[in-house]
């Protein structure tokens, strides 16, 4: 898995167009946040999903306990 | 702006000190103001919709005079109010270390126009791109290239874009971390990006703001992380770092005496400001700041400095450190050079006393700088007092400085030096350091 990761990374390097024109600033930093916010999102939806499964584990070992009580 | 304003989490921002103390004007005071001789020549009209009085910041700096140390702090002090304003939806327009000033050795936010309302379901923080140009990589080319923080910020006002950090990595860096971040890959995507497309730059919405939110509390906690990692190391050394620890040129009697000089100058005059010229560790500094004054503490060694302003910050000492060379001031920057002020300008009789302690001879022999002219500048500098270590030419400090050079020192003796003051001065103390070639002086400047 790393390897491919950093093969991918590579040929990116290799395949990066030099820009010899105007580059606007700023673009390329947007672009990367917007990546890593489409990470974010997905681990957004994990994060919910483990809440509430853990939420609903301990709503039923409450009520177990409460039954035992 | 009204809307922080008018927050209760902007309140506690602002009585905490971190952001500027601030007043909205009614009608009257507004007026009042106005009409002071200093808000004569503002482009402000009584129908502007709101006007605000700040707090005075004593003496303004700029990112180009600190060390890595503060502009770490700036950036950390803007990340914590993004944080903080997030759940207010309040949001920062622009992330730059010149919306922050320094009171002492702490950072205050001081641009309210960057206070703006922000849509809860926009996951991006435009800012991002500044904060990463003018706070991450200027630290991030001093901490891997050693390039001072003055060569990256005093002539490029928006900081390093990372086309040009870019160009210095070797392949391997360009792959690993923190590079990769936050030089290759934003570097990679535009160049990849067309440039007449706009849509990028247009607000993006989620149908979740919980979701939008949490992306931009990550994202504020990923750059919080990056800048951690660029904390500068403490325990550094340069040629000055360990001057005072060695202190092989004066005895502990030597160094009491001046150390003594020093403090009956604080305890007779009770400066309230001070600027302390070539500070070193600060000693003196922490001295003039026991004692009661804001003192302003410059050297041009960064790393001195960023260590006065740890032990500044540390011990809630009124001290502002600052890498100036005052043989070499910093210019006025910007704008027909008028955006921000040179170094003179804003120091020109702001102090009440200027400690020059043994610093004369690095200014006559490694600048050139004719001992008149250091004598008219520090009279140019202090209101009042100023206090002197003279070193004479065959002092061993100031011969590794002559190098073989001697000869053309031969004719500085402190009666030379008295006769140059005396132009500026009156003598009211003058003592030498026994067994050595240097004598204290405390010089008042004559009133015209």
């Amino acid at each position: 898995m790393v390897q491919l990761w950093l093969s991918c990374l590579l040929m990116f390097l290799v395949l990066a167009p030099d820009a010899h024109a105007y580059i606007d600033p700023g673009s390329g930093a947007l672009l990367w946040q917007m990546a890593v916010a489409g990470f974010m999102g997905v681990l957004f939806y994990f994060r919910r999903f483990f809440k509430r499964s853990r939420a609903r584990k301990e709503n039923v070992l409450n009520g177990k306990k409460s039954q035992e009580s | 702006v009204t809307a922080f304003l008018h927050s209760s989490v902007g309140q506690q921002l602002i009585q905490t000190g971190r952001v500027v103390g601030t007043e909205i004007l009614d009608t009257g005071q507004a007026q009042a103001l106005l009409e002071t001789v200093q808000c004569q020549a503002l482009p402000v009209s009584l129908e502007a919709s709101l006007v605000l009085q700040h707090e005075r910041i004593p003496f303004s700096s700029f990112p180009y005079e600190w060390p890595p140390e503060m502009l770490q702090a700036a950036g950390m002090l803007t990340l914590a109010l993004a944080q903080t304003l997030l759940p207010a939806d309040i949001g920062l327009k622009d992330a730059t270390p010149y919306n922050v000033l320094f009171q002492g050795p702490q950072p205050v936010f001081v641009d309210l126009l960057s206070f703006e309302r922000r849509a809860p379901s926009d996951p991006t923080w435009l800012p991002y791109a500044q904060f990463v140009r003018t706070f991450l990589l200027p630290l991030l080319a001093h901490q891997h290239f050693g390039v001072p923080l003055h060569q990256s910020l005093l002539t490029r006002r928006d900081g390093l874009e990372p086309e040009e950090m870019y160009r210095w990595l070797t392949p391997w860096q360009k792959v690993r971390p923190p590079f990769l971040t936050l030089v290759s890959m934003p570097t990679w995507l535009a160049a990849r990006h067309n440039p007449g497309d706009t849509t990028l730059y247009r607000q993006k919405s989620l149908q979740n703001s919980e979701k939008a939110r949490f992306i931009v509390a990550a994202l504020l906690g990923r750059l919080r992380r990056a800048l951690t990692a660029l904390t500068p190391q403490r325990g550094q050394r340069s040629v000055w770092s360990d001057y005072m620890a060695s202190q092989q040129h004066y005895t502990p009697e030597q160094f009491n005496a001046k150390e003594s000089f020093v403090a009956h100058v604080l305890q007779d005059f009770s400066p309230k400001h001070v600027l302390d010229v070539g500070c070193n560790t600060g000693y003196f500094s922490v001295l003039a700041a026991q004692s009661g004054a804001s003192v302003i503490a410059i050297d041009a060694d960064p790393v001195v400095v960023g260590q006065v302003w740890h032990h500044a910050y540390a011990e809630g000492l009124d001290i502002q450190p600052l890498v100036v060379n005052l043989t070499r001031p910093t210019p006025g920057v910007g704008w027909c050079n008028q955006e921000c002020a040179s170094f003179l300008d804003r120091a020109r009789g702001r102090f009440d006393a200027v400690f020059m302690l043994a610093i004369m001879h690095h200014m006559l022999v490694t600048e050139g700088i004719p001992l008149s002219h250091i004598i008219a500048l520090a009279a140019d500098l202090t209101c009042d007092v100023l206090v002197m270590e003279f070193v004479e030419p065959h002092d061993p400090m100031f011969q590794r400085l002559t190098r073989g050079r001697d000869a053309l020192y031969r004719d500085l003796t402190p009666a030379l030096f008295e006769s140059a003051c005396c132009q500026y001065f009156d003598i009211v103390r003058a003592q030498p350091l026994q067994g050595m070639g240097r004598h204290m002086y405390l010089l008042r400047k004559r009133k015209v």
